[in-house]
């Protein structure tokens, strides 16, 4: 009582300052410019900051029915959802700020919601899709500074220090990614493919992913040039989130003219091991780079040295070199010659290269990297993804005949010593629609040969001559063709393209010029990827994808138990869909895929289904 | 899911905003706040001979975050602010350790032209006596150098000036009249500081409302009277608690401004009471009995002296404070000591709890307190034992002078805050505690006294603080804690400033800490002995682009050195990087 007792005096009160206030309002001046007492802290109007946000919409609708299902697969055999399971954004929101300071800022939103129901734990949380970035720039006489700090930020420097993985283009176009950005036109996509024939695409995936203090210094005294990170790569971490693990690297070029230019580049990288830290697993490399033009030939050169260490005896001293040789003018034929030589012990996760000789550096932290396990015993791979304990050169070429645009290469890569007694290979064809079935896994499928990471999946492949320490004493050889045929032609007033892949890679156990396809090979992987487009119209375009993929191997290799034969994979895919403009900024893709993986000798690599997908893409800027 | 939900709506709303018109966005829409970068190493040095093979030799963390404050005006006056934090932690990729939080949000804006309002997240402050964050430790212990980390624990905790940030609503409006008095101001609030919560499935705990208001008349220029009152209370239906709080605070001032040419002369005389009891609801006949009451006055006057060019000013006065003086908004503290620490809360193999240090007090953002306390909060002696409450800290009766120069062109800074005071009445004894405090502070800008471009300066910071209490053996206590600061500040390159600093701090003698229950009864002593020695040493690099816009390397070495056999030494090495932009 005395508490009501009191909010209603305190009610009075108010209420006859109000009765008050009307009675002498006559009279009185109220001045909203002075600043009477209050409690609360002032509020005014501070500095302001320039705020963009750009970004898409982005939905998917996914539907995949399985006809044969591998026997180990839950009993559902259709799924129907919104997205395709992997962590992409339906709405990407991306702001982007600049303070009065000239400060820059930004992140990226990620809005997601499954679709699947009302109830609010069906509802994805709010997160970012990358990270927050802190940008300025300071410049004195001295030169300009840019300084960076957040992440994920991408970042390169050099192919063997810090290099993403770069593809000669050779891939189908038929499948989208969510990244894939939007034409004018629907037919546009083809088109640019079509003319870019270039064989080297430069850095569009050239880069890492860095968290951590990036600093550059441009226009430097005496034409230097650095740049430089210390932070964390998503390889090389410790159990422990708090404990060390540190990647840290710079390069110091010098331009000596305007053909010729060195520099130096490092790369250290550190990951406590224990809780405690007193052991580190830890790597170190240094290397020297060249960049010279001629007139219409580009030569680079990078070699260097690292060592790697942990809790064991350190691995000795490391060498690596890789060499490109290029025409860098359009000409009627242009080329591409790689060469290079990675030791074993040239160890490193984040350059543009594939490590083969210590699993451990690969992350397996939830959260952090163990998605990005890669193939890691003796891989098989295309053109353009060197290799460490291998060494080998490739020619690529490219050149026209009219409408006809041919570009291709050939490999030839050996071990430098004998490793361990499996091979793995990326599938080719399906590779996509199989690493969907069960992500970021790895040995699985009835056999355990399959692992999945970002959109594609590869097999390990066991030898059955090897050591009690699961090694072979003989040194793996492998040879690579890639071809690619785009051609164009005109149908009733509309563009056709029609494009067509084939890539051919064995590994054997002797040297060989071109790719075995006999029992020689301990295994070969074949694979043609036909695909077209054609205008239908100015807003709509059909598209059409056929792939055939045959992977065999010799009795060396995996046997099944009950056939006791080795592998004769077939994958093949079937595909058709049609891009729509529905308006500016937005389109519609439909892609309807009939996929087959099977192997007569694996009684249960046994797969059949279809694939449905409906694609709405609204960019805003 | 809730926040989400807001979050969702939040963004949509922007983005409504955003495509809605481009051409008002400006006026409508604008966008502030904060943004920082964060890394701290910290390595744990070990004796040669130690051979702790349990805690880890090094711990690293790091973040990266960015406050968006989003300020949308609706209509002229009127304001929504939302303040959304995004928050990446360092070594998380791809959405990992990335989170997302409404940090505020609060609409505010004047009624009619007449009264103003806020509501939702708001930073009140009254008087010292009735709603005042108190700095407390945080006014001693911080060089120059040490702002950023001042920085960033004032921010996260919302220590915005000397007020606290609360929840609810406030309204302020005034009234100018063009005679016998020149103006009359109201200001009212009321906010929840803590919302019913389960402590188990059957039990509740109540509300906790704060209120309170003011009436401030100003007859002329010379004087201002105010009247203010707040109330902290529980509303026992909330919850399922029989007893609930009753903290009810008046207090009344007087102040006289005479102004002297350049110079004015200000006196201040406040008084006021507080009552505080719980309200027991237990008895079956529903008679409600007050339990636990205390109440108890204060009396503070100042008599100020300063320069209207802000080069000189000092005052000196009186103030009594009753034991039993009880304001939970005034007497919260910023550190709880019964927080752990966030770095190596364990040590010595695992086997120790390390307690706050002088660094903790500097470093960790997460010992720092944001909710008010019905009752008096742990202290620690050692570092504040003579007003850890502030002023109003009960049971102290005493003197205090204080003062500032600072020569006109600033070459010279100088800062002074001292104390004489005395118990009221004795605890456990007859006998009284004595008090002195002496905190001074001195800075010489050399740039400015040679007339150079480049800043150097050296500042230096002493504090001292003595407890004595006569009588027999166990009556007696005598207890001394000294802090030395020195800074030195080096501008080598344009906005670049290399930093140096020392910090010690020691603590000798013995107290009494005191044992009170829930309802802050004392029921008992503690016998403490004090023999510790804090350092800390620090040497950094500051790019200081703007006040609010900086870059700091610091490598700071740091440690405790207890001589008693209950706590391990320990010394810790950290490297320290911050990027604090102000959007």
């Amino acid at each position: 009582m005395n508490f009501d007792r009191k909010i209603l005096k305190v009610t009075v009160c108010i209420v006859q300052i109000f009765i008050c206030s009307h009675t002498y309002s006559q009279r009185q001046n109220f001045h909203p410019d002075s600043i009477p007492f209050s409690s609360n802290v002032t509020l005014g109007k501070g500095q302001t900051s320039n705020i963009s946000f750009t970004g898409f919409y982005r939905f998917l609708g996914y539907i995949r029915n399985q006809t044969k299902t591998f026997p180990n697969n839950s009993g559902k055999t259709t799924a129907i959802t919104i997205g395709d399971f992997y962590r992409e954004p339906m709405l990407l929101l991306k702001m982007k700020g600049v303070t009065k300071d000239e400060i820059s800022f930004g992140a990226d939103f990620m809005i997601n919601s499954l679709y699947k129901g009302v109830s609010e734990d069906l509802n994805r949380e709010l997160t970012l899709e990358l990270g927050l970035n802190l940008k300025t720039s300071i410049s004195n006489r001295y030169g300009k500074y840019n300084i960076k700090t957040g992440g994920v930020s991408w970042y390169r420097q050099s192919r063997l220090t810090v290099w993403g993985n770069q593809s000669f283009n050779r891939t189908s176009i038929y499948d989208r990614r969510p990244q894939t950005p939007l034409t004018d036109n629907p037919l546009d996509r083809y088109t640019k493919f079509y003319n870019s024939g270039l064989v080297d695409q430069g850095v569009r995936y050239g880069n890492r992913a860095f968290q951590g203090l990036f600093v550059e210094g441009l226009k430097l005294p005496l034409n230097f040039h650095i740049k430089g990170v210390i932070g964390k790569s998503n390889f090389n971490r410790s159990e422990i989130v708090t404990n060390d693990n540190f990647t840290g690297c710079f390069k110091v070029k010098n331009i000596l003219n305007d053909s010729l230019s060195i520099s130096y580049q490092h790369l250290n990288s550190t990951a406590d091991i224990d809780s405690i830290g007193l052991n580190q697993r830890k790597y170190k490399i240094n290397t020297l780079e060249l960049d010279k033009k001629w007139d219409n030939i580009r030569l680079q050169i990078e070699a260097g040295i690292g060592q790697y260490s942990d809790s064991d005896e350190p691995l000795s001293l490391g060498d690596a070199f890789i060499a490109n040789l290029k025409t860098t003018r359009s000409s009627l034929v242009s080329f591409n010659v790689q060469l290079y030589r990675l030791s074993p012990q040239f160890v490193n996760v984040t350059g543009n290269l594939l490590n083969t000789t210590v699993l451990e550096v690969f992350p397996n932290i939830e959260g952090v990297g163990a998605s990005v396990r890669l193939p890691f015993k003796s891989p098989m791979v295309g053109l353009g993804f060197p290799v460490n304990n291998r060494q080998g050169g490739a020619l690529n070429a490219d050149f026209e005949l009219g409408k006809f645009k041919i570009n291709g290469g050939i490999g030839l890569f050996a071990e430098i010593e004998p490793s361990s007694a499996g091979i793995s290979f990326i599938h080719n064809v399906n590779s996509e629609t199989i690493s969907r079935l069960n992500l970021f896994a790895q040995n699985w499928g009835p056999y355990n040969f399959l692992n999945s990471n970002y959109r594609r999946v590869f097999e390990t492949v066991e030898l059955s001559d090897g050591d009690e320490n699961g090694n072979v004493d003989y040194l793996k050889y492998f040879n690579t063709i890639e071809l690619q045929t785009k051609y164009n032609l005109k149908l009733f007033n509309r563009n056709i393209y029609l494009f067509t892949l084939t890539q051919i890679n064995s590994c054997q156990k002797s040297f060989e010029s071109i790719p075995v396809f006999s029992d020689d090979a301990l295994i070969n992987q074949s694979s043609l990827i036909v695909d077209m487009s054609c205008e239908l119209n100015p807003k709509t375009s059909m598209v059409m994808s056929y792939g055939l993929e045959r992977v065999k191997g010799n009795d060396l290799t995996d046997l099944d138990e009950e056939s006791g034969m080795p592998r004769d994979q077939s994958n093949r895919l079937l595909g058709i869909g049609l891009d729509y403009k529905v308006g500016d900024q937005a389109m519609i893709f439909v892609r309807h895929n009939f996929y087959k993986f099977s192997d007569p000798n694996f009684s249960y690599n046994q797969l059949q289904g279809t694939e449905t997908m409906l694609e709405l893409k609204i960019n805003f800027n | 899911m809730t926040i989400n939900n807001h979050i969702y709506k939040f963004l949509f709303f922007i983005l409504y905003c955003i495509s809605f018109n481009a051409s008002s966005q400006e006026e409508k829409v604008w966008f502030d706040g904060m943004a920082r970068s964060l890394f701290t190493r910290d390595v744990l040095v070990e004796d040669e001979d130690s051979e702790d093979t349990v805690t880890p030799k090094n711990v690293s963390n790091g973040y990266n975050l960015l406050d968006l404050n989003t300020h949308v005006n609706p209509i002229e006056d009127f304001e929504i602010f939302a303040q959304l934090r995004l928050r990446n932690t360092f070594g998380g990729f791809f959405g990992s350790g990335t989170t997302i939080n409404v940090r505020q949000l609060r609409a505010s804006g004047v009624i009619n032209n007449k009264v103003k309002f806020n509501l939702g997240d708001i930073f009140l402050n009254q008087t010292k006596f009735t709603l005042h964050n108190y700095e407390g430790e945080m006014g001693l212990f911080y060089n120059e150098n040490f702002n950023s980390y001042r920085d960033i624990v004032c921010y996260e905790n919302f220590y915005l000036e000397d007020r606290w940030r609360l929840q609810g609503l406030q309204l302020d409006f005034s009234f100018e009249f063009d005679r016998f008095i020149r103006s009359l101001e109201y200001d009212f609030f009321i906010t929840r500081p803590r919302g019913s919560f389960s402590i188990s499935d059957t039990y509740y705990l109540s509300d906790q409302i704060l209120s309170g208001g003011s009436m401030i008349i100003v007859p002329n220029n010379s004087i201002k009277v105010s009247m203010n009152y707040v109330n902290t209370f529980e509303i026992p239906t909330t919850g399922t608690t029989n007893i609930s709080l009753r903290n009810p605070v008046y207090h009344w001032s007087i102040n006289h401004n005479l102004h002297i040419k350049e110079s004015v002369i200000n006196q201040v005389v406040e008084v006021g009471f507080s009552n505080r009891f719980w309200q027991d609801g237990s008895d079956l006949n529903g008679e409600i009995e007050h339990i636990h009451n205390s109440e108890g006055m204060f009396l503070d006057y100042s008599g100020n002296y300063y320069n209207k060019d802000s080069t000189f000013n000092m005052s000196l006065g009186y103030r009594y404070i009753d034991p039993n003086f009880r304001s939970t908004a005034a007497q919260t503290k910023r550190i709880n000591y019964n927080s752990p620490v966030t770095l190596y809360p364990d040590y010595n193999s695992l086997s120790s709890n390390r307690q706050i240090s002088l660094f903790d007090l500097i470093s960790d953002e997460n010992i720092y307190n944001q909710e008010l306390s019905t009752t008096l909060m742990g202290i620690n002696p050692a570092y504040s034992n003579i007003l850890p409450y502030g002023d109003a800290t009960p049971n102290r009766n005493g003197f205090f002078l204080k003062g500032l120069y600072s020569s006109p062109n600033k070459t010279i800074i100088c800062k002074l805050n001292s104390g004489v005071y005395s118990e009221v009445i004795g605890q456990g004894t007859d006998e009284l505690r004595s008090f002195s405090m002496l905190q001074s502070g001195l800075k010489f800008n050399f740039h400015k006294l040679y007339g150079w471009s480049k800043k150097v300066s050296v500042s230096a910071l002493y504090s001292e603080e003595n407890t004595n209490r006569g009588g027999s053996e166990i009556e007696s206590l005598n207890l001394k804690s000294r802090q030395l600061g020195l800074d030195v500040n080096l501008e080598f390159a344009n906005q670049f400033i290399a930093q140096m600093g020392l910090k010690s701090f020691s603590a000798t003698g013995n107290e009494y800490l005191n044992q009170r229950n829930i309802y802050g009864v004392l029921e008992g002593y503690d016998s403490v002995d004090y023999n510790q020695k804090d350092m800390v040493v620090n040497t950094g690099l500051l790019y200081q682009l703007k006040e609010n816009v900086y870059a700091n390397l610091q490598y700071n070495i740091w440690g405790s050195d207890f001589d008693s056999e209950l706590n391990q030494d320990f010394n810790f090495n950290r490297i320290f990087f911050v990027l604090s932009v102000k959007l």
